[in-house]
C-alpha cells in the first residue's frame, strides 16, 4: 500500500515554483547575461520569496478548504490558521519596508537591515513549503488533490 | 531586540506546523482509512475461507469413511444372505 505520493507532491510544488517564481528567473537570467555575479542577497532584496511563499500558502490554505478537510479537533484548527498568518504577517512586516526603500527619498539614511530580512525570508519560504507540504501531501485525501490520480 | 519579533513569529509559526503535522498523521483521511479496512477484510475473507476449506476436508474425509464402513456393511450383510 502506498502511503504517501510524494511525486505527485512535487509535481504540484514545481508547477507552482514555476509560476510564482518567473520574477526570479527573470532576474537570474538578467544577472547572468549581463555577467553579474549571481549571489543571495539580490534575490532576498528582490522580494520574489515572499510572493512564492504567499502564493503557495494560500493555495494550500484553499485547496484545505475547498476539500472539506479543515481540522476539527479545536486546535488543530487554531495552527491551521495560526501558519498562514505567521506567513502573511512576516510579509506584510518585511516587505512594505522594502517597498519604502524604493519609494521615500529620506529612509536612505537608515537602510533595511539585511540580516532581518534574511531572517525573515527564509522562515517565510520554509514554513510555506513545510505547510504546503502537510496540507497537499498528508491531510487532503488523494482523490481531493485536484491532481491527475496515479494508478497503484 | 526588534530582530526577536521574527524569531517569535518564525517560532510559533514552525511549532503550529509541527504540530499541524503530527495531527495529520495521525488523523489520515477517510480514503486511506477505507482502503486498510479493505485490506483487513479482504485478509478475514481469506482466513473464513482457508478454515472453511479445513473443515470441509474434515467432513469429507468422515464422509468416506461412512461410505466405507456402509459398503462393508453392506458386503456382510449380502455374505450372510440378509439382503
Amino acid at each position: 500500500m502506498k502511503r504517501l505520493s510524494l511525486i505527485r507532491f512535487f509535481y504540484w510544488l514545481l508547477f507552482n515554483i514555476f509560476l510564482s517564481i518567473v520574477q526570479l528567473i527573470i532576474l537570474i537570467f538578467t544577472l547572468f547575461m549581463r555577467s553579474i555575479p549571481i549571489q543571495i542577497d539580490p534575490i532576498i532584496k528582490d522580494g520574489v520569496l515572499f510572493f512564492f511563499a504567499t502564493a503557495l500558502v494560500g493555495g494550500a490554505f484553499f485547496d484545505l478548504w475547498d476539500a472539506k478537510r479543515f481540522p476539527t479537533e479545536r486546535f488543530a484548527a487554531v495552527f491551521c490558521v495560526i501558519v498562514p498568518v505567521a506567513v502573511v504577517l512576516l510579509t506584510l512586516m518585511t516587505y512594505p519596508g522594502m517597498l519604502a526603500d524604493l519609494l521615500l527619498q529620506d529612509l536612505p539614511k537608515h537602510p533595511i537591515n539585511i540580516h532581518k530580512l534574511r531572517v525573515a525570508e527564509i522562515t517565510v519560504t520554509v514554513l510555506a513549503i513545510l505547510y504546503s507540504f502537510i496540507v497537499k501531501l498528508v491531510m487532503i485525501p488523494q482523490r481531493q488533490n485536484h491532481l491527475p490520480i496515479e494508478e497503484g | 531586540m526588534d530582530v526577536y519579533i521574527i524569531y517569535i513569529i518564525a517560532a510559533i509559526g514552525f511549532a503550529s506546523a509541527i504540530y499541524l503535522l503530527i495531527y495529520a498523521w495521525r488523523h489520515p483521511p477517510e480514503q486511506r482509512i477505507n482502503r486498510r479496512t479493505d485490506i483487513n477484510g479482504k485478509r478475514s475473507i481469506q482466513a473464513e475461507l482457508k478454515e472453511l476449506q479445513r473443515k470441509y476436508d474434515v467432513v469429507a474425509t468422515e464422509l468416506t469413511e461412512m461410505k466405507n464402513a456402509f459398503a462393508e456393511l453392506k458386503n456382510k450383510l449380502s455374505k450372510n444372505g440378509l439382503i
